[in-house]
């Protein structure tokens, strides 16, 4: 049985890098394969669009790489028949597609990603969907090494593939500093998510003025943790203050300063995607400068990113989830399944704002990289191979996330569909009328209504004195606070929460 | 739709449309007030393809105006290498 499956298509790398560069590129993986072996893990490279591979999974073979169905599919059907412990998805999305969920929250002109893009399904064994609601619940350990989307030169790909190989797990306490960064107008908020993490946040930079260019000695830190503004297809994250944006970091301001080893995690909007930096001859994304410079991770967002203006939520979680899973000594892949769990476990439901939020984040990088070894309190007895012990250890594990994300699958609630013709009662329209006030924005602004649709599990469980929600009411207005420079801070998003009849809570997003 | 579609840059020349200030990413971790260009029935955030993605103020000079640009679309944005006020 494999321990691990490296899924990539033959068809996309040859079209990309010709017989020559794929031939590269398969050696380099056979590197890892053997590296991997020499870690105890067992590696296989599965081409999905072989019809060689695929019988052997009795799969279909992908003829789109960039067909979210056909990738997912084939993906499913690697898994029903070997469920490794780990999934590494190697390509960008051009070679094997991202999945094409909807966006919820997608609002023209507000939210204007109609996808959010990201490997979440990829992680769960519901059947290829463009509904995140049907992914709520995660079980699989799954990773992307990307190359550069639309690269024809193999080298990007062939020196992350060899890093990966080389890696080495370190101490926990080589993660215990940090390089924080964060906008000036979220300060608040990141101090918050970096206590949480490390236990104090003296450390932290805030952006104007720090950046875009940081010390190699500020950037060394193994443990990064970014909560900046990004943009679609943008090699840069940007501070704030005021009506000020200036960039709080670049992929050019990077080069030869990011140590081997370094994880990191980030919020900011656009921070994960994999633009085709070739085609528009731009630098890199800075999540792939990482990897190039030997990062080991990078979990961040696909698109737009969501969270409150003060305390955390949305991706100031999902994020420190991440990252706290890893400093537990957790492999990434696994760290980045716990954190889409407890993600989707610390909310009552998923309304249409997380939901977003459990689809965009991804984990770029090896899920069997291990960065930080934590001394176990388990000793493995004389006679015993630690190698299999160790590969016990990991399969207990497995189940018991396994056993998680069905148990999510069966009792969470979602609210990810638009109720069409979903009539509010008088006294709906009137708290709603209410908390728009209190936004700042007006009483006549229409919510749109999403009907939350429970598991029978959900409905079994919930009690008179914790009734489940019926109705999620979501707005986002472009109209303007009060008492705020025009152009920031002047829009907010309101997600209200409405049981038998009654708004009993909302929440406010504004200036994250 | 496939996910390759999100990041295939797609070149055009010549694109006219009307520009306008307005917010983007409303109550997200990206929101402030972008230039678009409305343009066949489309709204993208403008942006010079060399220029900061936030704060760009040599393009308040559009604003208002009916521009032609040559450059890239992706999902929501288009990069401009060239913008030419055509009234």
């Amino acid at each position: 049985m494999d321990d691990k499956i490296i899924v990539t298509n033959r068809t996309a790398l040859q079209a990309k890098y010709g017989a020559a560069g794929f031939a590269k590129i398969k050696a380099a993986v056979q590197d890892l394969i053997q590296a991997d072996a020499e870690r105890s893990i067992k590696t296989r490279l599965v081409f999905l669009d072989s019809a060689v591979d695929m019988r052997r999974y009795r799969g279909v073979p992908v003829t789109d790489p960039t067909s979210s169905r056909q990738n997912k599919n084939a993906v499913d059907a690697v898994f029903k028949k070997t469920n490794p412990d780990y999934l590494m998805i190697l390509g960008a999305p051009d070679v094997v597609a991202h999945q094409d969920l909807n966006n919820p929250a997608y609002a023209a002109s507000d939210d204007d990603d109609k996808v959010a893009w990201g490997d979440l399904p990829y992680a769960c064994d519901a059947p290829y969907s463009k509904d995140v609601a049907k992914f709520k619940g995660p079980t699989r350990v799954v990773g992307r090494l990307p190359d550069l989307t639309g690269a024809k030169n193999p080298a990007y790909l062939l020196g992350i593939l060899t890093k990966a190989a080389a890696y080495k797990s370190r101490k926990v306490t080589d993660y215990g500093k940090y390089f924080g960064l964060s906008a000036q107008v979220w300060r608040k908020s990141t101090e918050l998510s970096l206590f949480n993490m490390f236990g104090e946040s003296k450390a932290l930079q805030i952006a104007p003025p720090s950046g875009p260019s940081h010390t190699a000695v500020r950037l060394a830190p193994l443990a990064h943790f970014i909560n900046c503004h990004g943009a679609e297809a943008s090699p840069a994250f940007y501070g704030q203050k005021g009506q000020s944006y200036p960039e709080s970091l670049t992929t050019k301001a990077m080069k030869g300063k990011i140590k081997p080893g370094t994880v990191a995690a980030v919020e900011c909007c656009y921070g994960a995607e994999l633009y085709d930096s070739v085609t528009l001859a731009s630098d890199m994304p800075i999540c792939q400068e990482y990897l190039r410079q030997g990062g080991y991770g990078f979990f961040g967002s696909t698109t737009i990113a969501y969270g409150p203006a003060e305390g955390n939520a949305q991706a100031d979680l999902i994020t420190q989830y991440f990252m706290l899973t890893m400093l537990d000594g957790a492999s990434l892949g696994r760290a980045a399944l716990v954190a889409q769990q407890k993600f989707i476990e610390q909310v009552a439901e998923l309304d249409p704002v997380d939901l977003k939020t459990l689809a965009q984040f991804v984990l770029l990088g090896d899920p069997s990289i291990q960065p930080a070894a934590v001394t176990k309190t388990t000793g493995v007895p004389k006679g015993m191979d630690p190698a299999v012990a160790r590969q016990q250890a990991r399969g207990e594990r497995r189940t018991k996330l396994r056993e998680t994300g069905n148990n999510l699958e069966a009792t969470k609630p979602t609210a990810s569909r638009p109720q069409k013709g979903g009539r509010k009662s008088p006294n709906v329209r009137k708290a709603l009328a209410n908390i728009a006030r209190q936004a700042g924005i007006s009483p006549r602004r229409e919510f749109t209504s999403f009907a939350v649709k429970a598991p029978p599990a959900a409905r079994a469980m919930a009690n008179k004195g914790a009734p489940l929600a019926s109705r999620y009411h979501v707005t986002i207005s472009s109209a303007g606070r009060e008492k705020t420079p025009p152009g920031v801070g002047s829009r907010v998003a309101v997600v209200a929460k409405e049981v038998n009849g009654r708004i009993i809570g909302y929440r406010i997003y504004q200036e994250k | 739709m496939t996910a390759g579609a999100s990041n295939r840059p797609q070149r055009v020349e010549g694109l006219t449309g009307a520009v306008i200030s307005a917010p983007f990413g409303t109550g997200s971790k990206s929101e402030h007030q972008a230039v678009w260009l409305e343009a066949s029935g489309r709204r993208l955030v403008l942006r010079r393809k060399d220029g900061p993605a936030f704060g760009d103020r040599s393009l308040d000079q559009y604003v208002g105006k009916r521009v032609e640009c040559d450059g890239f679309i992706l999902d929501t944005t288009l990069l401009a290498e060239r913008i030419k006020v055509v009234s």
